[in-house]
């Protein structure tokens, strides 16, 4: 029963938290767009999380590392809040589309991520409940 | 003459579903309790690696996660209610009039 | 392969059936551009589309299970056409060669209405592809629920 431990909110806990945060940032940039999609000279904004996350990828399977993983998401949460947007170097003018698929890849990650989060947290329910909820 | 209760021998299901392939099967009710548990335990960290990879942006299926999630949840339920119509049944047992 | 490569396979026909609209827009707006900034007539365009996928990448995806068809979708290079002008015979007009032959670019309108139609629909097409990946991974995610 070691690694039932993740579940009491642990590394997961903090990495789904985080990753809820780049959600509304990037549903946050997204927003400013599509309203300045007609407003001249108008430079598109993106999530700065997005390159920081990348660098995550491929360590949070290694329980044996969680505690830089969690010492590095916590900093990314931090640096979230002061500059959450920048100017996006991949588009220079707002095309609508791409923000409507944007915003739909968006909410399907954050829905994505709430249930899933959710599902976990029911499994500790269902052991302190002693299945008779 | 009342005959003596035997032992009812009850053949407990092979659980392909539940237990993983590579462990030979349980030959009796603790051990295979126990087989349940470490299953469990597997389950639950396989569902939650994948949702740390989903939170990520890794290569991760959606219903892969979906189905690793709910696999966990009837694998620790089953567990769960185990103990509990065992613990009852001991129950049981300890009321009775010697 | 992952939810958001999905997305971004669409996005990508997207992008590029709002690129051929684009191409064709230029060339029935410039339909009678005789006189352009070269001194020449307006040279028709044209978007020639390529896949994605190199054959390298056809055996990337073996090895890896499919995982890598993010960068699969198609690619649109802009590049003239090679349409002879149009002649027609204006004496008066200011562009107008030594025999009173003036060139107009050679856009055929019809042919570029009958493209637009093909476009929109193409671009209708991927919007339903996005929409039917986007209501499968909502469908995903009830899995379990309900209990």
């Amino acid at each position: 029963m070691s690694q039932i431990n993740p579940i009491l909110g642990g590394t997961t806990s903090q990495l789904v938290s985080v990753a809820l945060d780049a959600a509304l940032a990037r549903h946050a940039a997204i927003a400013a767009n599509i309203a300045n999609a007609d407003t001249p000279n108008y430079r598109p904004l993106m999530a700065r999380f997005d390159q920081l996350v990348a660098d995550l990828q491929g360590r949070v399977t290694d329980r044996t590392q969680d505690g830089a993983v969690m010492r590095d998401a916590a900093l990314m949460q931090d640096a979230l809040q002061s500059e959450p947007l920048i100017a996006d170097p991949s588009a220079p003018q707002v095309e609508l589309d791409m923000q409507m698929a944007n915003l739909a890849k968006n909410t399907v990650q954050y829905q994505a991520l709430l249930t899933a989060q959710g599902k976990l947290a029911s499994l500790t329910e269902l052991a302190l409940s002693e299945g008779k909820m | 003459m009342i005959d003596p209760v035997t032992a009812i021998a009850v053949q407990l299901p092979s659980s392909v579903e539940f237990a993983p392939a590579t462990q030979p099967p349980a030959t009796d009710f603790a051990s295979w309790l126990a087989q349940q548990v470490d299953d469990v335990n597997t389950k639950v960290s396989q569902a939650d690696m994948q949702v740390r990879q989903l939170a990520v942006g890794e290569n991760t299926n959606l219903h892969q996660v979906m189905i690793s999630l709910e696999k966990a949840h009837l694998s620790l339920e089953l567990v769960v209610q185990v103990r509990n119509k065992v613990l009852e049944a001991y129950q049981n047992m300890m009321q009775m009039q010697v | 392969m992952d939810i958001s490569s999905i997305f971004d396979i669409s996005a990508a026909g997207m992008n590029l059936e709002r690129q051929r609209l684009e191409v064709s827009a230029l060339n029935l707006a410039n339909a009678n551009t005789t006189h352009g900034a070269n001194g020449q007539p307006f040279t028709p365009l044209q978007v020639v589309v390529r896949s994605g996928l190199t054959p390298f990448d056809a055996v990337l995806n073996a090895v890896n299970g499919g995982a890598g068809l993010a960068g699969s979708g198609p690619i649109g290079e802009v590049q003239t056409a090679d349409v002879p002008n149009r002649q027609v015979y204006e004496p008066g007009h200011p562009d107008a060669d030594t025999n009173g032959f003036v060139s107009y670019p050679g856009v055929n309108p019809v042919s570029e209405m009958v493209h637009l139609i093909a476009v929109t629909r193409a671009y209708e097409a991927n919007v339903r592809v996005f929409n039917a990946g986007r209501s499968m991974a909502m469908k995903a995610l009830e899995i379990g629920s309900g209990r």
